[in-house]
């Protein structure tokens, strides 16, 4: 077991170098360079074959990409990721400040949906094709085919500007600074709700027909009849067996979950004014900003590898079949 | 199911009272420009009337990059920079050349123009109390022309001066290059101050990349009306009266920029009464403040803007099609201009004449705009040699190619726009259908930004939507239809008349104001006819303001930028919503 | 069990689910509407008398739009003709047949954002163009862009995911670095960043896009899903008795393994069609003025407190056929799974 887990480890830093130099090389031979998106901000005015070769040379774009790239390691490896070319503060300052955001909208949306649709998966398979299986499905189908930003948009208008019940964007209110500490946690969580919401149900919708369906298959295997048969109760086998067994494929789609919760949100934190770290990966990758955008894929990429590689072990933990050669 | 869930939503939405509006007339708009808006201050016992301690929240659609001012670019960055930093020469109201008075007590040239000389106010100190001197403005000069520094926006124009020295430190001389009439615009540069950007030049020489810089770069200190107080990244930037300054004092004890990067987010604020002015989109403008909850708290202001918006024909002989004026005035003919000023503008924008805008003092009343006419722009393609094959209705053309080759070619080309723009696509989609029915085959292609910059500025497009906000300095456009301006400048289209650039030459070498005129309405006729861009449009100022604000007027550039602006607005004493304390009232 | 008699089983459990019949029902209909649309939308008539002459325009383009037929077969002149107002002609015309819509859904008029009507059935957009025309040619995109980037997906997922995972060893070790390098870049900022620097933007990029960087969960899936199975008695029992490593794969495992990949794969397509809708609202998605759903929804949230009409069109459209994929998706697990389709019967 320790040797497997140094083994999936030691196989991360290779996996790592590929993802940089691929997101390398694909955001240096993508059209347009910080150069050009610096000049095009300063309009018509600003733009010169001089003034861009000064930028050129200004960012350092005018040395050989392998050599940039290899700059960048270096710096990287002594955890310096530079200074944004945006407005040239520390890369790492500019995430740090935009972290909170996404993580507690991330942590609350996976929450929450786990919450909800792993006792709706186990009811639904339990009494298949039952009312409740019935009208749940049908009613998380139809949630998960309407799109977040249709969602988004219903609710801030309805919710947040006609009914006024929840303030529809940013994170805190006017004079946020001036409240008490309760004060500013309720305010924090007003705002919390519409955004999360928005970002849960479709996982909802997605997890719990996830949770169903695995439920289902393993209820048909034979371990479970033969748990059955033994006069085991109900409960016991579902909650324990098949449960157990269903965790798994769930753990490894939770691993999955995390880039497209930290990246699938640029619409939604744009209608909702959320300073998060999709909006800033997005002006990054167009303002060609490429330290910026570097750092968040190395951030995002270390932070998947982390939850594959607690999902593998744990698959290893879970069902003693895997082996671990 | 899909039947019920659309009827729960129409019932939702009819609940809420959202109804198809009908045509759009901005001038019948009664929160249009209302008299109240522009109302200018009360001279006299000014302080029983004017509400001294209030706060102005203002929208900002983006975080600034730097707040200093040489590294500025964008214009949102500009809006704040004016508040914290002071010029020696500013705009006035109508964007002319003007001196600040509270900073400059004379400016002169020598009679041979080569020369000038400025004179600052005895007394003038920065917001940290250092003195401001004539060294300062040497400084930035210095600073901006400084290969390593990445001055893009200021850097403009400055060239013009090769030498800057301060005789005294009141005294500022400086030496042009050439003797021109545009040498007074090369004056107007942002300054920075010398005591605080000195220290960290000798290991950061290009001002942007030590954590010193960083820290002064974003807690500037400046000689404005305001002095900086504090920024959250992505939420605000908050500035205090300097009660210090020199000039008249604006009327807002503090500004409060609000970062929101979503223009609809930023409407709903305004509704709640969280912003006191925005900049409006025009469906915004003509079809989302309709509402009660808009006319509770908002008026709107229209104003002509010196923004053109445009399709440029790229005739630098990669394509077969637009090196032909015929080609290209035919394009102008294709396009249903009245339609997309009526229904994809709602009537807020007018047809644009030409480069210059009807504010400017060299704008041509008389060229003839081009009149949607698809027989027209048949003839016009047929005299080009672009004939109809009947065998499929496409146009076609017998061309030399690239080899020397005589091959056949089909009228088919691309035209690219910014995918962010809500408009092009829709601009473009009449073109399109327009181009069918004349056997033209146009193709449309969506770019992200940064790579259709990048595109047009090295020359590889056919044709493009573009636009640009004509700066109050005619001869700037220059550097737009020049000849010269192909390899170097932003002739992106590469326009080349003969007559044109003589008559850039002549103009700009004259002192005589009704000869530059002249020479400029002539171009302005000249390049419309030649039509290397079908000019379609000046976009206006489109605003939203608090109804208690007032004191507004717009520039060619909009509501701020020049002197007063913004240091004009105010608010009656009774009506004061935000006392000192920040509060915004509930409901 | 012969693969064609397991397909018959399949179709046999298919059948009885009731989801599975509506949901087959409704993907026939849309296809039909797809294949249709130059009868159902166009402003081409059916069939028509015009100077004297029998015309089938409408029907022509039905055939030219199967794909290929329209390099053998030309548009029907001179109603295919660029130039050619077949409207007016329609008016001329002294028989016609006309289609169900006569608009096209690219044609724009002076009826701005009108709510619908009888001329309009849906109303028109913001350059005056039918959303019923628009809505019906859209179906064949998105269903396009469904079908095609989650067929590219299911195909290099499956394979990818079986071979690592009854490989195991060297293969399992580098295609698992290769999936794990495609899912640390979010799926979605993986896509952007290709849709930048694709020269031309177009609808067959989006589908080889989306499918090129999806298909990595299900490889995954399937690859723990062998991993799981290779062990499992009848597999070892079919290697004992000889079965080639491809046999034991495709006949045993894999169908095995289906049942978690197909629920993907399922969704998947309805994840396809919503992403395309949100690449279209950032301007990535199928280039206007292209009638896609996308496309659609996009002009319609720049409209939707004064033109709601015209969110319903596309969100319905959209919804009806996630549905009707899932409802497939669901009857085809349980009729693929021998496991669960026992259990149930």
């Amino acid at each position: 077991m320790v040797r497997y887990a140094a083994k999936r480890i030691g196989l991360v830093v290779p996996t790592l170098l590929g993802i940089t130099l691929v997101t390398f090389a694909m955001i240096r031979l993508a059209p347009g360079d910080p150069a050009m998106a610096a000049m095009s901000r300063g309009g018509p005015a600003g733009m010169s074959a001089q003034t861009y070769a000064r930028l050129r040379d200004h960012y350092g774009l005018d040395e050989p990409v392998w050599r940039q790239y290899l700059l960048w390691v270096g710096q990287v490896a002594r955890l310096d990721f530079g200074r944004s070319f945006h407005d040239g503060r520390k890369v790492t300052d500019r995430i740090a400040e935009r972290l909170p955001a996404t993580l507690s909208l991330a942590g609350g949306a996976v929450f929450l949906s786990l919450a909800l649709s792993i006792p709706i998966g186990l009811r639904s398979a339990r009494r298949r094709d039952g009312p409740f299986d019935t009208v749940i499905g049908t009613i998380l189908y139809a949630l998960y085919s309407v799109p977040r930003y249709v969602m988004a948009m219903i609710l801030i208008v309805i919710v947040g500007v006609e009914l006024e019940w929840l303030p529809p964007y940013g994170m805190t209110s006017e004079g946020y600074a001036g409240m008490s500490l309760p004060g500013k946690a309720a305010d924090l969580a007003k705002h919390f709700v519409l955004i999360v919401v928005c970002f849960t149900y479709p996982l909802v919708a997605y997890q719990s027909r996830f949770v169903r369906a695995n439920l289902l298959e393993v209820m048909g295997q034979d371990f479970i009849r033969t748990a059955r048969s033994k006069g085991l109760a109900e409960s016991k086998v579902v909650g324990k067996h098949a449960m157990r067994n269903t965790l798994i494929p769930l753990i490894t789609m939770m691993a999955l979950l995390v880039p497209s919760v930290l990246g699938g949100s640029v619409i939604l934190e744009t209608m909702f004014d959320w300073p998060g770290i999709g909006q800033l990966f997005f002006q990054a990758m167009t303002q060609r900003d490429y330290p910026t955008v570097m750092a968040l894929s190395v951030i995002t990429a270390v932070v998947v590898l982390l939850c594959t590689l607690l999902a593998d072990l744990a698959y290893a933990l879970v069902d003693p079949r895997v082996r671990y050669d | 199911m899909g039947a019920r869930l659309a009827a729960s939503l129409v019932v939702v939405l009819a609940a809420v009272g959202l109804v198809a509006a009908d045509e759009y007339d901005p001038v019948r708009d009664p929160a249009v420009n209302p008299p109240s808006l522009s109302a200018a201050p009360p001279t006299d016992s000014v302080a029983d009337t004017i509400a001294e301690d209030e706060w102005l929240v203002r929208h900002l659609r983006a975080d600034p990059a730097t707040l200093n001012p040489i590294l500025m670019s964008s214009g949102h960055e500009l809006v704040v920079k004016e508040m914290l930093f002071d010029e020696p020469v500013v705009y006035g109201p109508n964007l002319e050349w003007s001196l600040n008075r509270a900073m400059v007590d004379g400016y002169s040239e020598s009679d041979d123009h080569g020369t000038a000389e400025l004179r600052l106010k005895p007394g003038l100190v920065w917001h940290d109390g250092a003195p401001l001197t004539a060294r300062d403005v040497v400084f930035s000069w210095r600073t901006i022309l400084d290969d390593q520094v990445p001055a893009v926006g200021a850097r403009a124009g400055v060239e013009a001066i090769v030498d800057c020295s301060a005789a005294d430190p009141l005294t500022v001389r400086y030496r042009f290059a050439q003797p021109l009439p545009t040498n007074k615009w090369s004056v107007k540069f942002p300054i920075i101050p010398r005591h605080v950007y000195e220290k960290g030049r000798a290991t950061d020489p290009s001002l942007t990349q030590s954590a010193y810089h960083q820290q002064v770069n974003r807690h500037p200190v400046g000689n404005g009306p305001y002095r900086f107080l504090e920024w959250t990244p992505s939420n605000r930037i908050v500035l205090q009266r300097w009660d210090e300054y020199p000039g008249p004092k604006p009327h807002f004890a503090r500004m409060i920029f609000r970062i929101v990067a979503d223009n609809n987010a930023a409407l709903l604020m305004f509704k709640r009464g969280e912003l006191d002015e925005m900049s409006l989109i025009p469906k915004q403008f003509a079809r989302q403040t309709q509402d009660d909850r808009f006319a509770k708290v908002g008026v709107k202001g229209w104003a002509e803007q010196a923004t053109v918006y445009c399709i440029g024909w790229n005739m630098d002989g990669s394509n077969p099609f637009f090196t032909d004026a015929r080609v290209r005035r035919a394009m102008s003919h294709a396009l249903n201009l009245p339609l997309i000023v009526e229904k994809v503008y709602d009537r807020l924008f007018t047809r644009c004449r030409g480069i210059f805008p009807p504010g400017s003092w060299v704008y041509n009343p008389d060229v003839a705009l081009f009149q949607y006419d698809r027989k027209r722009a048949a003839d016009l393609l047929d005299a080009a040699g672009w004939r109809i094959d009947t065998n499929d209705g496409w146009r076609y053309k017998t061309v030399r190619g690239a080899d020397g080759q005589e091959v056949r070619a089909r009228f088919e080309f691309t035209l690219s726009f910014a995918q962010e723009s809500k408009t092009s696509p829709q601009v473009a989609a009449i073109l399109q259908e327009d181009l069918k029915r004349l056997g033209v085959d146009m193709k449309l292609q969506a770019l992200e930004y940064t790579t259709l910059r990048g595109r047009v500025f090295t020359h590889e497009f056919q044709a493009v939507a573009w636009a640009w906000t004509a700066t109050p300095e005619p001869d700037d456009a220059r550097y737009l239809f020049h000849s010269d301006a192909r390899a170097e400048g932003r002739n992106f289209v590469s326009y080349s008349n003969p007559e044109v650039d003589a008559l850039f030459e002549q103009a700009r070498r004259s002192f005589d104001v009704d000869e530059r005129r002249e020479c400029y309405q002539r171009i302005a006729r000249i390049v419309y006819e030649d039509a290397p861009y079908t000019f379609m449009i000046n976009a206006p100022s489109l605003w939203a303001f608090h109804k208690r604000i007032r004191g507004v007027r717009f520039s060619p550039m909009g509501p701020s930028g020049f002197v007063p602006g913004v240091r004009d607005w105010w608010v009656p004493a009774g009506e004061a919503i935000r006392h000192g304390d920040g509060s915004t009232p509930s409901g | 069990m012969s693969p064609a008699g397991y397909a018959a089983l399949v179709w046999r459990r298919f059948r009885k689910r009731r989801q599975g019949r509506a949901g087959l029902a409704v993907l026939i209909v849309l296809l039909l509407i797809v294949l249709l649309r130059p009868v159902l939308a166009s402003p081409l008539p059916v069939v028509c008398k015009y100077d004297g002459q029998w015309h089938f325009p409408g029907l022509v383009e039905v055939v030219r739009s199967v794909p290929l037929v329209s390099q053998v077969v030309g548009p029907s002149r001179p109603f295919g003709l660029p130039s050619f107002d077949a409207r007016a002609a329609a008016e001329k015309s002294t028989f016609a047949i006309k289609a169900l819509i006569p608009y096209d859904p690219l044609a724009y008029s002076d009826a701005v954002l009108e709510p619908p009507s009888r001329a309009h059935w849906l109303g028109t957009d913001d350059v005056g163009r039918d959303v019923a025309a628009r809505l019906i040619h859209g179906a064949g995109i998105s269903l396009g862009v469904g079908f095609g980037a989650m067929g590219v997906a299911a195909v290099v997922g499956l394979l990818l995911g079986a071979w690592a995972g009854y490989a195991r060893g060297w293969t399992d070790a580098v295609i698992c670095r290769v999936i794990e390098a495609m899912m640390c870049f979010p799926a979605f900022f993986l896509i952007l960043s290709v849709m930048v620097w694709v020269d031309e933007p177009g609808i067959g990029h989006v589908i080889i896009v989306i499918g090129v960087t999806g298909w990595t969960p299900i490889a995954r899936l399937t690859r723990g899903e062998i991993l799981r199975l290779r062990d499992s008695e009848f597999a070892v029992a079919s290697r004992a008795l000889g079965a080639t490593p491809r046999r034991v794969v495709f006949r045993h495992l894999l169908p095995n393994a289906l049942a978690p990949a197909v629920v993907t794969i399922t969704f998947g397509i309805a994840h396809v069609v919503l992403l395309e809708a949100g690449l279209s609202w950032l301007g990535f998605g199928a280039p206007p003025p292209s009638p896609s759903w996308g496309n659609m929804l996009r002009s319609a949230y720049d409209h939707m407190l004064t033109a709601p009409h015209l969110v319903y069109p596309p969100c319905i459209a959209i919804f009806v056929t996630v549905l009707t994929y899932n409802w497939i998706g669901d009857a085809l697990r349980d009729a693929v799974d021998p496991r669960t389709g026992i259990a149930h019967a």
